[in-house]
């Protein structure tokens, strides 16, 4: 039912996020815990099997601050970054 | 003409003391038990009434005798070749139709005509039941490719690694016993596979495919093929000649195979692959990469609703070749797609008829096969750092993206962002690094596909019919054993995929969704269907909806791409027309089909035959089987 080409894209699709189920804290790629402050941050842990990425302390961050916004005129309810 | 009310059982045993085989039919699976050998096999066989044949239920193959097997073929025009001393019975293999010659000529005759039509045929000459002597023929062999053999045999030569090596000569190996049957068996079935092979050979010699990553993605893929073509193979080409050298390890169907239940599903999942998959939605979502100009802001503008997809030009010649699905039966993979087969539970072959068993619930399977593809595309390679980096810049420029697919890409990465701060308890801010964004991206893919399967799959095949879709989803989750721990999930989904109808309708569009789905699952409830789940779902939507709720409104994005983005009016409206029917709508809304009758009636959509024929609250197998002949023969001969 697919053209080779996507064939190919979700046999990658499929290696790299497998069918694991979201949401579960047991998760030992990256725990996304807030830290509890006024400002909720998502942290990675230093510990022995966080992604060798986080290592590198000098990966860029952003500050993502999503909301829901509703348009008064047509009822639509759009998610905002601020 | 129509099948008879009964079913009994075509028992092959082996008489080890003479070295003989002997075939009866008896009415019960204890009673082949009770006498029951090594090289026993057994299969359902089915009597035919008004046909001017003799059909009985027990048969001992009294004197000598000349069995005619014969098929794929139409019972009635078959059975048209028979005198009234003639019997008749019809099975669910390939060889589809059993007939007892009322004489030698008559037996002659028949073995003519199969050969003439070309029907593939085998007879055996039988002395009070035991066999004495067989011969056979198959599908004439004109015009039939060999090339198939030498590529096969290149790809079995190649090297590897360790990992792929034994996956691609099972495979081979699989594969060309597959073909080599379907030509001399099933010739309708020999496109499919040589399309099939076209492509897992692409895969297998794709750069990179024995190195690395790349080894473990095509690993991952043959494994999928080699099991999906083992029990395709076994269940189709079983009971086909020789019919006493085959077995199919479906042990209540070992001696003649379900090939007609194979050619009923793989003829439902053409027809959406004509309808649907023609369409090209992921090669369409693909191109919105090229609509720069006057790209909406969909944090500030209201989603389409002129049918973007549909209005994507795609040139005859950019569509490529689809690859057609492999369908086969499976207890434990059930209802279940990949990018190359679909699986259907073994229970339909028995139970397809009734509403738990429904082969209206592929469809949720076939969104799964569209949905990924666009997956595959919105879904950055996440060991690809400019991909990933593409993704990172989405979010941190702050603004609509630079064309209408990095635009819906960047809604997605919000719908993830804010279904990770809902379930986590989160408020405020987040604070995204490239890897944060990868992890999230892995954790949530497939949820994401979930929900969008679920809209799509209501928007399409359900035709936004909520009560439609509630009683046939809830009915076959309740046929899954150990899930009641997912329950809120799935009444997550389910409100999800109504808010498709509400989605423009304010802040109240989640509660607006959430009472159509709790009255569809009550009155499912007053109509003693709907399955195990469906009491404890009511008190969910009843009692937690404080909790539900905030995922529903985080996945309404989500909800929103799909309905506007992937739904087009004009292709749905090729999945759902039947132009087979007679007029009128009355209680088959036109059709003319009655249960268990066996005429020539064509039908041009098998979906909606489906549809409107799955309504029994019990499991049975002779209605059944006829929904599956009826799907086997039935679908306009032009359409396959």
């Amino acid at each position: 039912m697919l053209p080779l080409e996507y064939i190919l894209k979700v046999g990658r699709l499929l290696d790299q996020t497998g069918e694991s189920r979201p949401g579960f804290l047991h998760d030992e790629k990256a725990n996304l815990e807030g830290n509890g402050s006024g400002t909720e941050a998502c942290t990675i842990p230093a510990g022995e099997d966080a992604p060798e990425a986080t290592r590198k302390r000098h990966e860029k961050t952003i500050t993502l601050r999503l909301e829901y916004s509703e348009d008064a005129t047509t009822g639509d309810v759009r998610i905002v970054q601020k | 003409m129509k099948f008879a009310n009964f079913e009994s059982r075509l028992v092959l045993t082996h008489n080890p003391a003479a070295n003989t085989q002997k075939v009866a039919i008896v009415t019960s699976v204890s009673e082949a038990i009770k006498r029951w050998q090594s090289l026993t096999r057994i299969s359902p066989i089915f009597g035919v009434e008004g046909a001017q044949v003799k059909s009985p239920a027990t048969y001992t193959f009294p004197g000598e005798k000349q069995i005619i097997f014969l098929g794929p073929v139409r019972p009635d025009l078959a059975i048209q070749q028979c005198s009234k001393r003639s019997t008749v019975w019809l099975t669910l293999g390939l060889f589809n139709v059993v007939i007892v010659a009322a004489d030698p000529e008559e037996g002659e005759k028949l073995r003519e005509w199969a050969t003439d039509a070309d029907i593939p045929w085998e007879r055996w000459r039988t002395a009070n039941g035991t066999i004495e002597s067989v011969d056979s023929g198959g599908h004439r062999r004109e015009h039939q490719s060999v090339e198939w053999r030498d590529s096969l045999a290149a790809l079995s030569d190649g090297t590897y690694g360790e990992e792929l090596q034994d996956a691609v000569h099972e495979y081979c190996t699989l594969m060309a016993s597959s073909i080599a049957r379907s030509i001399t068996s099933a010739k309708v079935l020999t496109p499919d596979l040589l399309r099939l092979a076209e492509a897992v050979e692409a895969i297998v010699l794709k750069v990179g495919a024995s190195q690395g990553d790349g080894r473990y993605v095509a690993l991952g893929q043959m494994l999928t093929v080699n099991a999906g073509l083992s029990r395709f193979s076994s269940q189709t080409f079983a009971g086909t000649s020789a019919i006493r050298q085959t077995e199919c390890h479906y042990w209540t169907h070992s001696l003649m195979g379900v090939g007609i239940a194979t050619l009923a599903l793989r003829n439902l999942i053409r027809f959406i692959e004509r309808t649907l998959g023609e369409a090209q939605l992921p090669v369409r979502f693909g191109l919105l990469r090229t609509k720069t100009k006057d790209v909406p802001n969909l944090s500030t503008t209201d989603m389409p609703n002129d049918d973007p997809l549909g209005r994507v030009e795609l040139a005859a010649r950019a569509a490529p070749k689809l690859i057609p699905l492999l369908p086969y039966f499976s207890a434990r993979d059930g209802y279940r797609s990949t990018e190359l087969s679909i699986s259907a539970p073994l229970s339909v072959i028995c139970s397809c008829r009734s509403r738990s068993w429904s082969l209206t619930t592929l469809t949720h399977e076939i969104s799964h096969v569209v949905i990924r593809a666009i997956l595959g595309d919105l879904i950055p390679d996440l060991h690809n750092d400019a991909q990933l980096d593409e993704c990172f810049q989405l979010l941190e420029r702050g603004t609509v993206g630079p064309s209408v697919f990095d635009e819906i890409r960047r809604q997605t990465l919000f719908s993830i962002g804010m279904m990770e701060k809902t379930h986590s308890g989160r408020t405020g801010d987040m604070l995204i690094t490239r890897p944060i964004l990868q992890h999230m991206i892995q954790r949530w893919r497939h949820e994401v596909d979930e929900i969008m399967v679920h809209v799509f799959d209501y928007m399409y095949f359900y035709g936004r019919n909520t009560e439609l879709y509630v009683a046939g989803i809830w009915a076959s989750w309740g046929t899954i054993p150990n899930v009641r721990s997912r329950v809120k999930e799935y009444v997550t989904r389910t409100v999800c995929a109504v808010l498709a109808l509400h989605h423009r309708r304010g802040g109240n569009a989640e509660d607006l969704a959430r009472v159509q789905v709790q009255s569809a699952l009550t009155r499912l409830v007053g109509s003693g269907q709907g399955g195990r789940y469906v009491n404890e779902a009511i008190s969910y939507l009843s009692d937690d909806w404080a909790t539900i709720r905030p995922r529903v409104a985080a996945r309404r994005g989500l909800v929103k791409i799909v309905a506007s983005y992937l739904f087009s009016e004009t292709i749905a409206t090729a999945v759902r027309t039947e132009s087979e029917v007679t007029g009128g709508t009355g209680d088959r809304e036109g059709y003319s089909l009655k249960v268990r009758e066996l005429d020539a009636k064509a039908i041009s959509n098998p979906l909606r035959f489906t549809e409107i024929y799955t309504e029994a609250n019990e499991a049975n197998s002779i209605d059944s089987a006829w929904m599956l002949y009826v799907l086997a023969f039935g679908v306009q001969p032009d359409a396959n």
